[in-house]
């Protein structure tokens, strides 16, 4: 029985060590066939993307793939690294290739990886047999798949996709910001501003806080008015922190003194902060308050404004720091004249 | 009666391994379909990754008592991270060798008029340095408060940035780790804390702090740590996230939201397993709060930390690690099947209780109690050679399935030959090496009993991080 243990035990742990070595063999397999397939693929990949005048015929190699599930791959990692405009020709390529039809397969399929691949691809194809399929993932709980399926909507069309992410972008929290903003961007100004600026203004406080993070995919006149309209009407401290870190126009003296004295250090912050980019002689006495500010951060970001104010020279700004009689004030301004090698 | 009792205690030891194991193979589990679906998503998602503006700021903090032989690679490797906007604070905690010096010389530091302030307690701060050279780059030296989380606090104190970085000064980071590491903090803006694979520098080449080549360790020693640090993170720390049970960020490697931390009141400075108990008091502050929270593990940052090589640093090293973790569980055994703790403390505490800390003392109680009762015929020679089988058997099996998780997932080592010698080690660590760490464990585990201060000991550094 001993002997029988022992042997069992070894023999179990040494195919796993066998299995482990098939994994690395076939890890590289599939490496030098990745490479394989990428270096005879890529070149015939970036001439159908450039605008080189060449006809199908010319590009395609004689030899097709093996595999067009890894050619579709191949296609959707090229086609992923292309920016701005490239030619009409890259997406025909998918289609005489037959990836159109691969992806439209795959898409059906239950598997995440694969279902991820199809989304990605019909939306790059822009697919518009596929709107409906895809519409139906965004609100899928995978947040990979549901992300996934929303940029491609944009990429299908991204005026009647904007209408239906936006309201999603307030409700699934879980979705990555940096994704978002991705998507938005992808969508451009044009497509996002109305919409946007539209659920920010009708939605709840915490809502209105999440879209207002993407302020920079709308145009910006849009966005300061909307701003200028929050910060009238609406008293939510974080509303008004995430408003004022969206101000990039100027705004009325009386808003932002009001706001330089919230009760919320953080709005007091962001109004440093707004002051500081404005850099208008009459914020200065607004400004200078805030050295002495009960929370740090308030009093770093006021001293940051100051010494960035245009017609405060380094003697003026050396001056301005003896005089405060406020040790706290007198500790940030320092640092921050230190900060901009002006100590 | 005897014999009865016997009969009893083998059962019981055979019942025990029997039941560590199976739960090791369930983490394990766990973590093969955790980590493919992980690959799966960060294969298609590739192209995505570049910067944007909504990307998180991150104050990588590293605390430095005497370092002078690593703090220049491990601050260059710092500063060489991909990430759009982060700074490095270095904190010398009252060196008294030349480990200020080192960085004022290397950086061109020169004293900063910081308007700091103590958000969480710290031993005084003597003073801030900026370097003329690299404008992200700050060093707080302090007063030596005689634990890494007082140097920890000093840092969080300084950073301004909303993440920090907690790394080792013996470490360095691959340079797309943090941007990795943080991910998590994008995806779900819940997330407090998130840990990341630590690996062994042994070995490896590292010049001006960039990692040139992987390499497995020469030393014996180092490299049965590789194997260990494998199982560890692979599927130690894998398994749980799918729980929200983390329990252990490793304090080589953790990315923290500085407000949770701040409000929790920073690293407790009496602690010596500072990061696992920082993590319980995150677990304990949200749990009692209801807070939605997320603590999680990434595989694939990578951080290199310097292993010991002589057996001596190695023990100490276990030894404190035991220690640490008695004096964790001890203080948070609040957690313990509280109704609101969910899966940490129904689960993840119970396991830890069970398995890590006291498991050392069962585990050699178990080799000690077969070996003598077969010797003296208590129970058969048989059987105890089964037990011995069963033991050293399963653990070459969790560690041969800690290689094939590492196939699966980021083939880090990329000669072949590399897992010939890692299957030889993950075969011969248990015969004997194991034994050796867990009577270490069980020093730590009486050491916390009798309530002893740890020795920490001077670490001699290998080659790799120290500066030629």
């Amino acid at each position: 029985m001993t002997l029988a243990a022992v042997a069992t035990t070894l023999a179990l742990a040494f195919v796993l060590f066998l299995y482990a070595v098939g994994l690395r063999i076939a890890h590289v397999l599939h490496k030098r066939n990745t490479r394989r397939l990428r270096n005879r693929w890529w070149p015939v990949l970036g001439r159908a993307a450039m605008e080189s005048g060449e006809s199908l015929e010319e590009i395609l190699p004689r030899r097709r793939p093996f595999s067009r599930v890894k050619l579709l791959r191949e296609w959707c990692r090229f086609r992923g690294h292309l920016r701005g405009n490239f030619g009409g020709t890259f997406d025909q390529l998918a289609e005489v290739l037959g990836l159109i039809n691969v992806a439209r397969r795959l898409l059906k399929k239950a598997s995440t990886h694969n279902k991820l691949l199809a989304i990605q691809a019909l939306g790059f194809l822009r697919d518009q047999s596929s709107w409906n399929s895809i519409q139906a993932l965004i609100t899928h709980r995978n947040i990979s798949i549901s992300v996934t399926a929303a940029t491609s909507l944009i990429h299908i069309d991204a005026d009647r996709a904007i209408p239906l992410i936006i309201p999603l972008i307030s409700e699934r929290t879980t979705w990555p910001r940096t994704q978002i903003g991705r998507m938005l961007g992808l969508a451009g100004p044009k497509a996002v501003t109305v919409p946007l600026c539209l659920a920010i203004e009708n939605a709840q406080a915490d809502r209105a806080v999440r879209l207002l993070q993407f302020y920079e995919s709308a145009s910006m006149n849009d966005v300061d008015s909307l701003v200028a309209k929050i910060l009238l009407t609406r008293s939510d401290p974080a509303l008004c922190a995430a408003a004022l870190k969206a101000v990039r126009g100027h705004l009325p003296g009386p808003t932002i003194a009001r706001l330089a004295k919230h009760h919320a250090w953080f709005v007091r912050m962001q109004a440093a902060n707004v002051l500081g980019r404005f850099g208008r002689r009459e914020d200065y006495r607004i400004l200078e308050p805030l050295l002495s500010d009960d929370e740090w951060w308030v009093r770093y970001r006021a001293a940051q404004a100051i010494v960035k104010l245009p017609f405060l020279g380094p003697n003026a700004l050396r001056k301005l720091c003896n005089r405060q009689s406020d040790r706290y004030a007198r500790d940030i301004l320092r640092q921050a004249l230190a900060e901009s090698g002006l100590s | 009666m005897a014999v009865r009792l016997m009969q009893l205690a083998e059962w019981l030891f055979f019942g025990y391994f029997s039941l560590i194991y199976f739960v090791y193979a369930l983490l394990n589990v766990f973590a093969v379909f955790q980590i493919r679906r992980y690959l799966q998503v960060a294969e298609l998602t590739a192209a995505d990754n570049v910067f944007s503006s909504l990307d998180l700021p991150v104050s990588v903090i590293v605390p430095a008592y005497n370092e002078a032989a690593s703090i220049i690679t491990s601050t260059r490797a710092m500063l060489q991270v991909e990430y759009p906007d982060y700074e490095v604070i270095v904190v010398n905690d009252g060196s008294n060798d030349e480990t200020l010096q080192k960085l004022i010389d290397e950086f061109r530091l020169q004293p900063f008029p910081e308007a700091y302030r103590q958000r969480v307690n710290c031993k005084d701060v003597r003073g801030v340095y900026k370097s003329a050279l690299i404008p992200n780059l700050r060093v707080v030296d302090k007063v030596n408060g005689g634990s890494k989380a007082d140097a920890m606090n000093a840092g969080i104190n300084a950073c301004r940035y909303p993440l920090f970085c907690a790394v080792d000064a013996d470490s360095i980071l691959q340079t797309d780790s943090l941007r990795r590491a943080v991910r998590p903090f994008l995806e779900e803006p819940d997330t407090v804390a998130t840990g990341g694979t630590v690996r062994i520098a042994n070995g490896c080449v590292v010049r001006g702090g960039f990692l040139e080549k992987v390499r497995l360790p020469g030393n014996f020693l180092a490299l049965v740590q590789v194997v260990e640090y494998l199982r560890a993170f692979l599927y130690g720390r894998m398994g749980w996230t799918q729980l929200n049970a983390v329990l252990i960020i490793s304090g080589a490697f953790g990315v923290f939201d500085k407000e949770a931390v701040v409000t929790v009141g920073g690293y407790d400075s009496d602690a010596i397993g500072e990061d696992m108990e920082l993590v319980l008091r995150l677990h304990r502050h949200f749990k009692t709060s209801g807070e939605d929270y997320k603590i999680s593990f990434v595989p694939d940052p990578i951080c290199w930390t310097d292993a010991p090589e002589d057996l001596t640093t190695l023990g100490k090293q276990r030894i404190r690690w035991q220690h640490g973790l008695g004096q964790c569980l001890s203080k948070h055994r609040s957690l313990l099947f509280d109704r609101r703790a969910g899966a940490v403390g129904w689960l993840a505490v119970p396991f830890f209780v069970v398995f890590e800390l006291f498991g050392p003392f069962v585990e050699l109680a178990g080799y000690v109690f077969m070996t003598g009762a077969g010797i003296a015929g208590w129970i058969s020679l048989e059987s105890a050679g089964v037990f011995f089988c069963l033991a050293i058997g399963l653990g070459i099996l969790l560690s041969t399935s800690a290689l094939v998780l590492e196939e699966m997932s980021f083939h880090v080592y990329p000669n072949i030959r590399d897992l010939f010698r890692l299957f030889g080690v993950a075969v011969l660590e248990n015969l004997g090496y194991r034994q050796l760490t867990l009577v270490w464990r069980v020093k730590g585990l009486i050491a916390w009993m009798r309530g002893q201060v740890p020795e920490w000991g001077e670490m001699k550094r290998s080659a790799s991080l120290t500066e030629q």
